[in-house]
């Protein structure tokens, strides 16, 4: 049923977006213009085109002994000051003041030997004058000439490259993307040296017109998925692209799914790790997340400092997170169905601490589990949310009143304080399933007080079928337990030494398995 | 079509077999031990129900200082079981809650009557937990019930802790529900298990203790074994426990050993001699020397070998005193002989079973007890001063 809503829900939108997209395509070839010989036409399409736009930046001048007109255009703040002083505007106004044929000068003569900028590019359609006015770089226009030189001298205000505020490691490189993509772009780089090492860029969003970037190496990354990704990237069609995550939502495989079929990082190690797996990046210009596809459920359990950590206490802590997910998912809801139907299966010993710890309390213990399960979540919200300064309050309202009071107060019962809280904790073994479990636990909860163990069973169940029937870009979620891969395995539940992990996985990309030549166990000569 | 169909069968399976019991904790009243007595009264019978208490019990944050005793005994006589926990039910404020029930003590004048009504209440209650010892009291099973234990706030802990290590020193035999019933509708078998008795033990005080085993013929109680044939009771019916054993007389004066069984096994062989039934019952023991209370020479191979034999010999006097009394004073089969003739021979087995009870006092039981001595503990001679 759900499904064939999703199905429904995909047609409408594919059919929508297919209309969207031919008329946007008539749209920019009807407007694709070439540029006026005029200069005159040109300054006044500029303005036309920027009408009410104070910060626009026209300087006007003259080149040459004969004065031919010339003008620049730029938006204010966008564009290095200093490099169009002195490297554009110098060597225009003040060495070809001597210049006596006027023939001579033109744009391809200037762009060769009178400009000493090194990003330029002569560029014949007003769109694409405005595009690259509206990124940052600064036009020279020439009378006379239906093109226009584009002077790519941007200055970006941009915070520095800091630690992640998401992803915190002892072990491991510390810094983190930023907001601007050639940056990010260039961390990525610093770290795979390989000219295989592929970036396409795609322009998205009616209005904002950002930049998006596809990283993948050539020879590792599958080309189907890569085609896909393309082919995805393409079909999106909005007004504003603001963060990446506006990219996953359209990309998604389950877009109804609570678990993420593509997975988001902020460190540039991580990202160039998915990479070399096989997997496809995509960075956007303003967010400092970038997104990898596939993704698969076990990538929620893999933490960088996994492979940097030694393999036998990165395979413990793990099966840590597994235990954790679990926990997550289960505890309040094994709690109340036992307390509920099965106390049977509790040790006496406990079931009387239980009892005692339960008498007099006011409240049935789903009410108290669904409240307290809330309660947790506003607080973690607040967590995130709060200024700074009413920190320590909200800490000492969140730790005191909730923990202490309410249990003095006889309210709850100190046990389910116990549960809830550790079901909050281990949320933050396994970040990317948090959300997933934020929205199943309290389902999860009710099925468990209305039917007890066998309810949860069902959900429990109900789960792994979901989970098995999902795909990310063509790879089963569930892979490589289902289907079953055993290569997979050396870095699925454990994480094997690296001398052991010799082909690269076999569910991501099929091209050139093997990691390196002859990959052995150290072994030094005594 | 097919798609929603199966949803619907899904969706069906989920809400029709729903288990709507939800009842909290805080509202049932665990029993944790269950007295069945008979009334003095024509016909009806006593129930003594042990429920917590839970505001009573201590925990780490809550320490009450009074020994109050925990838990709340009450004692109803109704007609039948039916009544027993409805009964209760109309003055307490919670629901009963059967499945933690460890105890089940039943008074000797009911276990003569026949506890078939009984056991087919346990074993039919849906909460009624399995494992459940079952116990035969000496006198009125609501005396102990409502006794109190000056170690464990809960009574019935104490008694549950009593059976538990009489595993330890295999000191008597006790059935739950599920191998009591067993034992008593598998056809030939009729079960025993273990008596509970208040003694007094000085200072105004009295103690609850395990003594001897109730013997069963089918569903009603023939009578019950003293010490020494509980003992043998224990190597018959493979309880595999710690027992110590004192070996006076040795030969020489003022020696006295103890020993101790570390492991012992019992296989009961049954066998057809001319055509007649026979079982053989094969003890091994492991023993290892407890105290010597003299000065025997324990290096010398001859010496552990005496020692063995004595150990054997009482073993096996255990062994036959108890066979003794079961087969030939009450003709009862506590040991489960016939169903293991049956099995092994299923076609003699019919001619036999008509008159087995009758035949149980001429059955030909050959006891053979093989210890082993494995150590002489840490010392190997005792200490001279």
């Amino acid at each position: 049923m759900v499904k064939k809503i999703a199905r429904k829900i995909k047609l409408k939108k594919l059919i929508s977006e297919s209309k969207k997209n031919s008329d946007y395509e008539t749209e920019v070839s009807k407007n694709a213009n070439s540029l006026p010989e005029s200069i005159e036409d040109n300054f006044k399409i500029i303005q036309s085109t920027f009408e009410g736009s104070s910060d626009l930046n026209i300087r006007r001048f003259s080149i040459g002994a004969n004065k031919k007109k010339a003008f620049i255009v730029n938006i204010e703040g966008l564009y290095d000051k200093r490099i169009i002083n002195e490297n554009v505007l110098a060597p225009l106004m003040e060495d070809l003041i001597e210049k006596t044929s006027s023939e001579e000068i033109d744009i391809e003569y200037i762009k060769s030997y009178i400009l000493n900028a090194s990003s330029l590019a002569i560029i014949y359609t007003i769109e694409k004058v405005t595009d690259n006015i509206l990124d940052g770089s600064t036009i020279l226009f020439l009378d006379g000439e239906s093109s226009a030189l584009s002077i790519n001298a941007k200055s970006r205000k941009h915070r520095n490259i800091d630690t992640p505020m998401t992803e915190n490691k002892i072990r491991g490189p510390h810094e983190g993307f930023i907001e601007v993509l050639s940056t990010n772009i260039a961390l990525v780089r610093n770290i795979i040296k390989s000219p295989d090492l592929k970036v396409e860029t795609f322009k998205i969003g009616r209005q904002t017109r950002t930049n998006i970037c596809l990283l993948y190496i050539k020879s590792l990354a599958e080309d189907k998925v890569v085609e896909e990704v393309k082919k995805r990237l393409d079909s999106i069609d909005i007004d504003a692209i603001l963060e990446s995550g506006y990219i996953e939502e359209f990309i998604e495989d389950a877009p109804l799914s609570p678990f993420p079929t593509v997975g988001n990082t902020e460190t540039p190690d991580k990202f160039s790790a998915k990479i070399l797996e096989g997997r496809v990046g995509i960075l956007v210009d303003g967010s400092p997340m970038a997104l990898t596809v596939p993704y698969l459920f076990i990538e929620s359990f893999q933490g960088s400092e996994d492979y940097y950590a030694g393999a036998i206490v990165s395979s413990q802590l793990r099966l840590i997170r597994f235990m954790a997910f679990h926990i997550n998912l289960f505890l309040p809801a094994l709690y109340v169905a036992l307390h509920g139907f099965h106390p049977n299966i509790i040790p006496q010993k406990l079931l009387l601490t239980i009892q005692v710890t339960r008498e007099g309390l006011p409240l049935p213990v789903i009410v108290e589990a669904a409240g307290m399960i809330i309660i947790w979540e506003i607080l973690r919200e607040a967590g995130v949310r709060m200024p700074r300064p009413i920190g320590e309050a909200l800490s000492i309202v969140g730790a005191l009143i909730i923990g202490q009071v309410a249990v003095n107060a006889g309210l709850v019962s100190p046990l389910m304080i116990i549960v809830v809280s550790l079901t909050g904790i281990v949320s933050l073994l396994t970040p990317p399933l948090m959300d997933a479990a934020t929205v199943l636990r309290i389902p999860i909860l009710i099925f468990a007080s209305a039917f007890g163990l066998y309810g949860v069973i069902w959900c429990y169940f109900f789960m792994i079928i979901h989970l098995t029937s999902i795909r990310s870009f063509g790879m089963p979620y569930m892979s490589p337990a289902m289907p079953f891969n055993l290569s997979g395995m050396k870095d699925y539940i454990v994480r094997l030494f690296w001398w052991l992990m010799k082909t690269r996985p076999r569910y991501i990309g099929r091209k050139e398995l093997q990691r390196a030549e002859d990959i052995r166990m150290p072994s030094p000569k005594k | 079509m097919k798609i929603k169909l199966t949803f619907i069968l899904i969706l069906t399976s989920v809400f029709l077999s729903g288990c709507w019991d939800l009842v909290e904790i805080k509202d049932r009243a665990i029993i944790t031990a269950f007295g069945i007595d008979k009334s003095d009264m024509d016909g009806k019978i006593t129930f003594t129900l042990q429920t917590i208490i839970p505001s009573r019990i201590s925990t780490p944050m809550k320490t009450s200082p009074e020994m109050k005793p925990s838990v709340r005994v009450v004692s109803k006589t109704t007609d039948s079981f039916a009544d027993a926990i409805r009964e209760y039910a109309k003055q307490a404020e919670r629901r009963t809650y059967l499945m933690q029930n460890r105890i089940i003590i039943i008074g000797e004048d009911m276990a003569k009557e026949g506890l078939t009504p009984a056991m087919d209440f346990f074993m039919r209650h849906p909460d009624s937990f399995q494992g459940a010892w079952v116990l035969i009291c000496k006198g009125k099973a609501s005396e102990i019930i409502k006794w109190n234990s000056e170690v464990e706030r809960i009574p019935a802990d104490f008694i549950e802790e009593l059976v538990k290590t009489r595993n330890f020193i295999c000191s008597s035999s006790v059935e739950n529900i599920h191998t009591f019933v067993n034992k008593l509708s598998t056809k030939p078998t009729s079960p025993a298990t273990a008596m509970i008795e208040l003694v007094d033990s000085g200072n105004n005080e009295t103690e609850a203790r395990l003594s001897g085993i109730a013997v069963f013929k089918k569903d009603k109680m023939a009578g019950m074994l003293d010490n020494l044939e509980t003992k043998g009771y224990t190597w018959i019916n493979n309880e595999r426990g710690r027992r110590l054993f004192e070996i006076g007389d040795i030969g020489k004066a003022n020696v006295k050993m103890t020993h101790e069984i570390e492991g012992s096994r019992t296989k009961i062989i049954p066998e057809l001699i001319n055509g007649k039934p026979a079982i053989l019952i094969k003890v091994n023991a492991t023993t290892k020397i407890y105290v010597q209370d003299g000065s025997l020479d324990l290096d010398s191979q001859d010496t552990l070998k005496k020692l063995e034999k004595m150990l054997e010999e009482e073993i096996k006097s255990q062994i036959e005193a108890c066979l003794n009394k079961a087969l030939k004073e009450y003709k009862t089969d506590i040991f489960g002989f016939g169903e293991k003739i049956h099995r092994k021979y299923p076609k003699e087995w019919k001619k036999f079973k008509v008159k087995w009870e009758d035949a149980l006092a001429d059955l030909k039981v050959i006891t053979d007890v093989n210890v082993k001595t494995k150590s002489t503990g840490m010392i190997i001679d005792t200490i001279k001063p």
